[in-house]
């Protein structure tokens, strides 16, 4: 009796952890990897309101902060934080400008950092939905009636240094954006969800100009 | 004109900037010193806005990020910084009896001088694990001992706040400069932290809460 109470509470569980969750593994990758070049061949740009939100588990902590994203071909970025304060982060082709609160803005050249590269590279293949050809992670892809769900463990020292792992996640009916979750190796979360998703609005260059 | 530019007066001229360059003297003129109890700093929570500036040799540094100072609910006291996107560089933690950790810090971080010059910093601003203070005669200083030197906080006049760490020498060795108005009793709003010696400056802003 102990041993079938047991066997019930573990499907209960388990079927409660299935359910909350919704994602079921999708095998065929090559197939999910087919439909996101198509979508992106005919992506110029995106730009999207954006709010992340950093979680502090052991600080019991959220620190919530909101701005744009913007998104051009090829390898274009721009993060730009407008509040609670202002913080702009440009990437165009190895280039990477940062601008911070204080208005101090300082431009570097990516290629000439190993890390800065792989993290340039995660960010413009996240957001464009191109992250299947990014060695540096091992990928997982599961889906749920809304989203594709996208599992990334880092394979690189430099990035496992940094993060456990990176969730994206994509509009199932679109392929935009919805969410990233960025988990640190202490467990805290940085959660950054995109809304008002826009695409090839005409984004003009000057916006991603890092000098 | 060429006077000047005598090998005399230029070692006066390289004295004269030198001594430009040095955080000065802090002349003490009362030293008729009495116990004085110094409260450690109140507070529940911060978070600011942190510009970090320097050099090393001929190269010039400067990197941003948020700053949250925070006690728990345990009374232990804990100083996070972390970058705008969310990447933890180190987290710091002074348990209720003073006791110092590094939590966490990021590899490159991870070196004892600079360990130690964050603490002291910390630990000058909230007023931990210090020997007895003493105040002078027209109530306007307060200082406390260190192994080599002292801290002086100013407590005298409303504009007038600032706290110095000086050396044997009454030299000033790190500068907190807090704008005027700012109460004695908690953390200020607003704080720039310049090290003479070790060239490097910490620029702090709060940023206005969530709430």
């Amino acid at each position: 009796m102990k041993q079938l109470l047991s066997l019930l509470a573990f499907i209960m569980i388990t079927f409660t952890g299935w359910s909350q969750s919704g994602y079921t593994p999708v095998s065929d990758i090559s197939g999910v990897k087919k439909q996101f070049a198509d979508k992106m061949a005919h992506t110029q740009s995106l730009e999207s309101n954006f709010t992340q939100t950093k979680q502090m588990k052991l600080l019991k902590e959220n620190i919530v902060s909101n701005g744009r994203f913007y998104y051009k071909k090829d390898n274009k970025v721009r993060i730009d934080y407008q509040s609670p304060y202002n913080y702009l982060v440009i990437l165009n082709n190895g280039q990477m400008s940062i601008t911070d609160n204080y208005g101090k803005k300082t431009s570097m050249n990516t290629r000439n950092s190993k890390s800065l590269q792989s993290i340039n590279k995660v960010m413009v293949d996240c957001m464009s939905g191109n992250i299947f050809t990014n060695s540096d992670f091992r990928i997982s892809v599961s889906k749920n009636s809304r989203e594709y769900h996208i599992e990334m463990i880092p394979n690189n020292d430099d990035l496992k240094s940094m993060f456990k792992k990176i969730d994206v996640y994509f509009n199932l009916d679109n392929l935009y954006i919805n969410k990233m979750v960025i988990t640190e190796l202490n467990g805290d979360i940085t959660d950054m969800k995109y809304t008002n998703v826009k695409a090839n609005t005409g984004l003009n260059d000057q916006l991603f100009k890092t000098r | 004109m060429i006077n000047y530019l005598k090998p005399g007066s230029l070692i006066l001229i390289c004295c004269l900037l030198l001594a430009g360059c040095s955080g000065g003297r802090y002349v003490i003129q009362d030293r008729n010193w009495q116990p004085y109890h110094l409260e450690p700093a109140a507070f529940t929570r911060h978070l600011y806005s942190c510009q970090i500036n320097g050099s090393a040799g001929i190269r010039k540094y400067s990197f941003s990020g948020l700053l949250l100072v925070k006690e728990m609910e345990d009374g232990s006291k804990r100083v996070v910084f972390q970058n705008e996107i969310g990447f933890t560089f180190f987290d710091f933690e002074w348990d209720t009896a003073g006791m110092f950790r590094v939590v966490q810090i990021q590899e490159r971080m991870n070196k004892e001088p600079l360990i130690k010059t964050l603490r002291k910093d910390f630990e000058v601003l909230f007023r931990l694990n210090f020997s007895a203070a003493q105040i002078n005669s027209d109530r306007t200083l307060v200082r406390t001992r260190l192994l080599k030197g002292n801290v002086v906080y100013e407590t005298g006049k409303e504009d007038k706040k600032n706290i110095y760490i000086l050396d044997e020498k009454e030299r000033k060795v790190v500068s907190f400069i807090i704008p005027a108005g700012m109460p004695l009793s908690g953390l200020p709003s607003d704080l720039t932290i310049t090290h003479h010696k070790a060239n490097f400056g910490i620029r702090l802003k709060t940023i206005p809460s969530n709430d």
